[in-house]
């Protein structure tokens, strides 16, 4: 992910933050499992982190399968999410 | 106990209904029980007289098998009080698969809610006056989905963490959602959009679908309860409950009381035992005093102590 928006970064580093041990945050990665390895409790953390530091609220609609599919769909959509809440 | 106890398989790998089977064969207990409760799943007994008819066989029953050493290994029950302890305990698993016989069929689901003591209305006043999400807290104790079936019939806006399907109540289940928590590794964080929007979570902390497990000491074993409860509670800073369907006799009663809050300062692990232990206490104290509310076996029993057993 080269140039990275704000929220983007910001979104990657709370990913990093709550990777299990051993997990990767790469764009092809998945949020769960083999790839960055969040658990439940994990994945909570990282969208109340997100909505505290990008200044969003999320809901179901944000959590659809394609959205959740890898790191680099969720990170692409919570830009998305971020740039139609700006004035 | 460590922190980060691993999920482990139960010791009824048959399944549970096999495992009260198992429980009880060749002690001459099962086939009068079977006879009423197929007598009440047929309707020609209601349940309320079933469940009197079984106190009866219960007390005809010489006190035996897994049940008993069970009761002896977690209660240390004396000799002179393993009689009563063990027709109790007996009469509150036969009750139980009764209930649950009836509060999922169509046709006598209302026979199985007409043995609920209904609380006081001041219950839901506050579940509902809030405008807040509220968490209440289960545990697999006293009849099987009495507490779930009560609260469908309340149409609360109402998110539940069970196995049971929604159309098995009933037809009550109308509007509420009813999510196997094990599906989804995002079914915490759908939890929390639930209760932000003012609605009522029940899940039991026993469940373990959800969330890192610790291992909480219960009788004289430990039970593996989720974190996933008190991170939701600790997150969102909501009021949480515990909520418990329990035998008083032959009825049921609602068993419903806040959840001392864990003191503010501890880190996430220690707050979360904390809480999880305001929650233990009580249900301690109903599985040593009502045999009756014994229910998974397996889940009371997962210390070391038992093993020797086999349970």
């Amino acid at each position: 992910m080269e140039q990275q928006s704000p929220t983007a970064a910001a979104v990657l580093a709370i990913l990093r933050r709550h990777a299990a041990a051993g997990g990767t945050v790469t764009e092809d990665a998945t949020l769960f499992d083999a790839g960055v390895g969040l658990d439940s409790i994990g994945f909570l953390d990282v969208v109340l982190g997100i909505e505290e530091a990008v200044g969003i609220r999320l809901g179901e609609e944000d959590l659809t399968e394609e959205v959740m599919a890898t790191v680099g769909s969720f990170v692409a959509h919570v830009e998305r999410r971020r740039a139609a809440v700006r004035p | 106990m460590s922190d980060a106890a691993p999920r482990k398989r139960g010791p009824f790998p048959m399944g549970w209904r096999d495992g009260i089977r198992s429980l009880f064969a060749g002690r001459g207990g099962i086939e009068p029980a079977v006879r009423i409760r197929e007598r009440v799943q047929r309707g020609d007994l209601r349940l309320a007289d079933g469940l009197e008819k079984l106190r009866r066989t219960a007390a005809s029953i010489r006190p035996g098998g897994l049940l008993l050493d069970w009761g002896r290994c977690q209660l240390g029950l004396s000799p002179a009080a393993e009689a009563e302890w063990f027709q109790r305990a007996w009469w509150g698993l036969w009750a139980g698969e009764m209930f649950r016989d009836q509060v999922h069929s169509v046709p006598q689901h209302d026979d199985a809610m007409a043995i609920i003591d209904r609380p006081s209305p001041v219950l839901l006043d506050r579940f509902r006056a809030t405008g807040r999400g509220r968490i209440l807290a289960g545990a697999h104790v006293g009849p099987p989905h009495a507490a779930l079936a009560w609260l469908l019939e309340q149409k609360l806006p109402l998110l539940a963490w069970t196995a049971a399907a929604t159309a098995s109540f009933g037809g009550t289940a109308a509007g509420a959602s009813l999510v196997d928590a094990s599906c989804e590794p995002n079914s915490l964080t759908l939890a929390a959009f639930h209760l932000r929007r003012g609605g009522v979570f029940f899940a039991a902390i026993d469940g373990g679908a959800a969330g890192r497990l610790i291992l909480l000491r219960f009788l004289n074993g430990g039970v593996r309860c989720s974190t996933a409860i008190p991170a939701l509670a600790r997150r969102l800073e909501l009021p949480t409950e515990r909520f418990l369907a329990l035998w008083k006799g032959n009825r049921i009663t609602i068993d419903c009381e806040p959840v001392a809050r864990a003191a503010a300062g501890l880190d996430e692990a220690s707050w979360n035992r904390a809480w999880l232990e305001a929650c233990r206490q009580p249900i301690d104290e109903v599985l040593r005093t009502s045999p009756e509310n014994i229910r998974r076996l397996r889940f009371w029993s997962e210390g070391a102590i038992c093993k020797e057993i086999g349970l």
